[in-house]
């Protein structure tokens, strides 16, 4: 498990399991926002067992195309919490 | 726009009646306002957060509080002295940029502050702050291009029994996080004001009105009563819904 502090003091908290570079475990948690918030479970379904390099482009991909506004952390952020 | 009589309820019912009314909006496509007190006392979760994790579930049940998701992200919340607030917009009231639109309706309460006499102060992305300390958290949702926008005004506060209810991220600093809270939270008492409920309620009216217009007196539907009832029964009280991270 692991958590930050992010810009504006939103904390994102990620419990995850990494196996073979893979995430084979996710959950995200946190104060932050999502917009549409039921996109949560989408995402954590897109990166679940998904190599660990792909779950950048994955996500931006799915961010954009589906107009997914998020407040308090960046793609980025969360895919070096889920490296460090 | 509709303003609607106080309601003073529990957490899960007063979520419950948050989500019908947006849904009737986005139906019926009339903006409103409402104000409510909570009854017993609550702490909600953000739609993100892990209820245990955040909240000494024991403590809360042994001292009668409510505990419920909400419909909206951010951080959990004691609502226990307080006014909590809730508008109703379409997006092209308020715009499709999430941050903007917080300090756009924040500015209603700001209006409203000042109505009273009291200098306040948008601090992105989503609180309103006194003196520097904050007074208001306030939390969004969208849906179908309406904006529910929920928030609270401290009339008073105790962090101490705050922090009694919430469980903080590493123990060994509780003390001086209640300490970092003091110094960063305020209210209508601490800045030294004896203003009611009744007298933010309507220094916030004047504020939003000035932004989005008249309000008009109204009351729940029908429809609103049936769909909260139904809400409280099948979401809001549920573990599934309140347990789900």
């Amino acid at each position: 498990m692991r958590s930050i502090d992010k810009k504006f003091g939103k904390m994102l908290r990620l419990d995850f399991d990494i196996k073979d570079n893979k995430l084979v475990y996710i959950k995200i948690s946190g104060d932050f926002f999502i917009h549409p918030e039921d996109a949560i479970d989408a995402i954590e379904e897109l990166i679940l067992n998904k190599d660990l390099n792909d779950i950048e482009g994955l996500l931006n991909d799915y961010v954009i195309n589906n107009q997914i506004k998020i407040v308090g952390f960046s793609v980025s952020e969360f895919v070096s919490v889920l490296k460090s | 726009m509709r303003l609607l009589n106080d309601i003073k309820t529990n957490g899960a019912m007063q979520m419950a009646i948050d989500e019908a009314i947006l849904t009737n909006c986005i139906k019926n496509k009339i903006p409103c306002l409402r104000f409510f007190e909570w009854e017993p006392s609550c702490v909600t979760i953000g739609f993100f957060q892990a209820i245990k994790k955040e909240v000494d579930l024991e403590k809360a049940k042994s001292e009668g509080i409510d505990v419920v998701r909400r419909y909206t992200g951010g951080g959990a919340v004691f609502h226990d002295k307080e006014l909590t607030y809730s508008i109703f917009l379409p997006e092209e009231m308020v715009g499709r940029d999430i941050l903007d639109s917080y300090d756009l309706i924040c500015g209603g309460i700001i209006k409203g502050f000042e109505k009273l006499g009291i200098k306040a102060e948008f601090k992105a992305i989503n609180d309103i702050i006194v003196n520097g300390k904050k007074i208001s958290g306030n939390a969004q949702t969208r849906r179908n291009n309406w904006v529910l926008q929920h928030g609270t005004i401290l009339l008073d506060v105790d962090v101490e029994k705050m922090f009694s209810l919430l469980k903080v991220p590493d123990e060994k600093i509780r003390d001086k996080l209640i300490q970092v809270v003091k110094e960063r939270v305020t209210s209508i008492r601490h800045e030294g004001y004896n203003f009611s409920f009744k007298d933010i309620k309507e220094a916030l009216v004047f504020g939003f009105s000035e932004l989005f217009g008249e309000f008009e007196q109204s009351l729940l539907t029908k429809e609103e009563v049936e769909l909260s009832e139904k809400l409280v029964k099948e979401k809001y009280s549920t573990n599934e819904w309140n347990f789900k991270r």
